[in-house]
């Protein structure tokens, strides 16, 4: 039976967090399947982690991470103060090809129910919202 | 009559990643096979098995290795990993596709290689 539960982390922007938002991920899910958690874990690493890389030009940095889950599903909200992303300005892998860059925004959309991205401005923060439902219960 | 014999070896590496291979951790994997690259091993083997979380960091790695390895007449073949949700995201993004898969019981001897300790 799935309770209401929520957790808030505030991370310094280093790829040394990565393993300790997965965790927190699945601490979080852990009446879930493990392929839901995976792809949770995946969808919410690479947000965390393009915020790392490029929220604050390679300087030092801060973000908040906040976890969700109640009887909707599962919701992540990450807020940074660093530089502003575009979204639009990643264009879609050829998955015919492999490629060197573009798989983290196409498996976190692919992964995902929902995908917002805000840009922050004077006195906001950069906010990206994620959310996953629950699997339909299995057998009918 | 005179016979002369040559020997050619053909060497294949099998690399094996354990545990994360992530933005935090992909750098060791990506040494690893950037200097079998250069060293003139073009014939890899990534074993995937005990890989238990993978990013885009990581898969960003094996497609530089893939793309250069074929450059120089060679090729990168990945072993499945175990994890279902790992085996989704290698579906899911087509890896399966453009990467030759092989299945867990793969083994070099199996392929006809002799290992070399």
């Amino acid at each position: 039976m799935r309770r209401d539960q929520c957790q808030q982390l505030d991370l310094i922007a280093e790829t040394s967090v990565l393993a300790e938002i997965g965790a927190a991920v699945a601490d979080i899910l852990q009446a879930e399947s493990p392929t839901f958690v995976y792809e949770a874990q995946l969808a919410v690493h690479e947000i965390c982690t393009n915020v790392i890389q490029h929220a604050y030009g390679g300087d030092a940095g801060r973000f908040t991470l906040r976890l969700k889950a109640d009887a909707d599903g599962f919701t992540v909200r990450i807020e940074d103060d660093g530089i502003a992303f575009d979204p639009a300005a990643v264009s879609e892998p050829d998955l015919d090809v492999g490629q060197e860059h573009g798989y983290g925004l196409f498996l976190v959309r692919a992964l995902t129910d929902e995908l917002h991205y805000a840009p922050g401005g004077l006195h906001r923060r950069n906010v990206w919202h994620l959310a996953k439902r629950w699997p339909l219960p299995s057998g009918g | 009559m005179n016979v002369e014999l040559q020997h050619f070896v053909r060497r294949l590496v099998v690399v094996r990643p354990a545990g994360r291979v992530d933005a935090f951790t992909v750098d060791e994997l990506k040494q690893t096979l950037t200097t079998a690259l250069d060293g003139g091993l073009t014939e890899l083997v990534v074993d995937l098995q005990a890989v238990d979380f993978l990013d885009s960091a990581g898969m960003a790695v094996l497609v530089s290795a893939l793309k250069r390895a074929r450059g120089e007449g060679g090729d990168v073949r990945l072993i499945w990993p175990v994890s279902e949700g790992a085996r989704r995201i290698l579906r899911l993004t087509r890896f399966d596709r453009v990467f030759e898969m092989l299945d867990a019981d793969w083994s070099p001897t199996a392929a006809g290689l002799q290992v070399e300790a």
